[in-house]
């Protein structure tokens, strides 16, 4: 499983969507589900899947699903794949 | 917005003020709450606190209340813990109390326990968050700890399995700090921390740490084990730092974002956004210092009309201010009421 798939089935997960509803550019905006109890799940999430603990400052700032990749990608977990 | 949530928790208040904040509060349930206005049809501004409507905690286990009105968005449903009936309240969440919510139990915790970031261990499993709509009591109590924490820790592979604890995750957590905190229900705490034997390097690793432990859900399940509140403090804290404290909170989800700790007197008082009565379980009249129901409320909630409810907990109001210094309605909680169902909040 590519780390793409790993993310994409643990936010499905955590934001309780269908398949056809999650793309790589959903924002916290389009995800009624994305709310403090989820930004806290997927800091949780993460961790367990990818290894990497978020500090706060960086689970609170979340705001897209692309800056879950970035932060990750800047700990050397390639999204490359 | 309360207004009382912008002041100190437990400043002295203005008690007309807050008489007419329920009073609107009220309004807007009756007015977006169907099943609530049937319930108190015809109900206008009333003189006392006595008079609000309010409602029994077992209604939010058959009725699935929730107040709609113009931009009211409910993402979520609490759960109370499993009950002997096997029926549990569910309290619907909007996203305008939630934040309400939040900033009452910080406001609440910080008083007593101070605003220091620390690890936050948590009694629990992290499959516990992935409820899908639904959170259950013991991560909702959990999650109010969050704004204190630096880093969340789940402590157990089984949520209900205190012998689950993760070892690897628990010296994960102490590796590198002084002082931490560590969360769960009252049960949970003392047979996942107290009587199991933790491995040798995690005593080590222990040894000598600030630990402030946090819990609630009330005692009954321990009573098989007979161990008293003295004991169950003094077992946390072996071996620690001797700043390590304990505290317990008493809150249900019938009034989530309510929490009142234990003070060192002995006693819990209500801050400025909330109030407690004491009924008399057959009358219903309100009592000054005699033991009964207690009745709790708050201006935070808005998305259901669970901002004034009458538990089934027994306590007794503690007249004038009481000795910590905080301002408020003191009041003791004693227990259940007898007979009445055993669950994870005021079981004491």
């Amino acid at each position: 499983m590519t780390n793409r798939e790993k993310l994409s089935d643990l936010l499905l997960d955590i934001f309780l969507l269908e398949p056809e509803e999650f793309s790589f550019d959903l924002t916290r905006e389009d995800v009624e589900t994305w709310d403090s109890l989820a930004v806290v799940s997927v800091a949780v999430g993460v961790k367990e899947t990818f290894g990497y603990h978020f500090t706060p400052e960086e689970a609170t700032g979340v705001v897209r699903v692309q800056d879950i990749i970035d932060l990750l990608e800047n700990k050397g977990i390639s999204f490359a794949d | 917005m309360s207004q009382f949530l912008e002041q100190p928790p437990y400043a002295k208040r203005d008690d007309a003020a807050f008489l007419a904040e329920m009073n609107a509060l009220s309004a807007h349930h009756l007015n977006g709450c169907e099943a609530y206005e049937r319930i108190w049809p015809d109900t206008g501004t009333v003189e006392c606190l006595e008079d609000l409507p309010w409602l029994h905690v077992g209604v939010f286990k058959h009725l699935d209340l929730r107040t709609a009105v113009d931009g009211s968005k409910h993402v979520r449903t609490l759960l109370s813990s499993a009950t002997s009936s096997g029926v549990s309240s569910r309290i619907a969440l909007d996203t305008r109390s939630s934040a309400y919510q939040s900033q009452s139990t910080l406001a609440v915790l910080k008083d007593f326990i101070g605003d220091d970031q620390q690890p936050l261990c948590i009694l629990d499993s992290a499959s516990a968050l992935r409820g899908g709509r639904q959170i259950s009591a013991r991560i909702a109590a959990a999650m109010s700890l969050k704004p204190l924490a630096s880093q969340l820790y789940f402590l157990l592979e089984d949520s209900n399995d205190p012998s689950s604890l993760k070892w690897p995750e628990l010296l994960e957590a102490i590796d590198g700090h002084d002082a931490f905190m560590v969360y769960g229900f009252t049960w949970m705490l003392w047979l996942a921390w107290v009587e199991q034997v933790f491995p040798d390097d995690v005593v080590k690793a222990l040894a000598g740490k600030r630990i402030t432990f946090v819990h609630s859900g009330g005692w009954k399940k321990l009573e098989a084990q007979k161990v008293s509140p003295a004991t169950f403090d003094a077992k946390l804290k072996e071996d620690l730092d001797p700043a390590s404290q304990v505290m317990d909170f008493y809150g249900l989800v019938e009034q989530v974002g309510m929490i009142f700790p234990l003070c060192p007197c002995g006693y819990r008082t209500a801050p400025a956004w909330a109030d407690v009565l004491v009924r008399d379980p057959v009358s219903g009249a309100c009592l000054d210092e005699d033991v009964g129901q207690l009745q709790l409320m708050n201006t935070i909630s808005w998305g259901a009309p669970y901002h004034n409810v009458l538990t089934e907990d027994l306590g007794r109001l503690v007249p004038g201010a009481c000795s910590c210094g905080r301002a408020g309605t003191v009041f003791e909680l004693i227990g259940r009421i007898p007979k009445s169902e055993v669950r994870g909040c005021a079981n004491v």
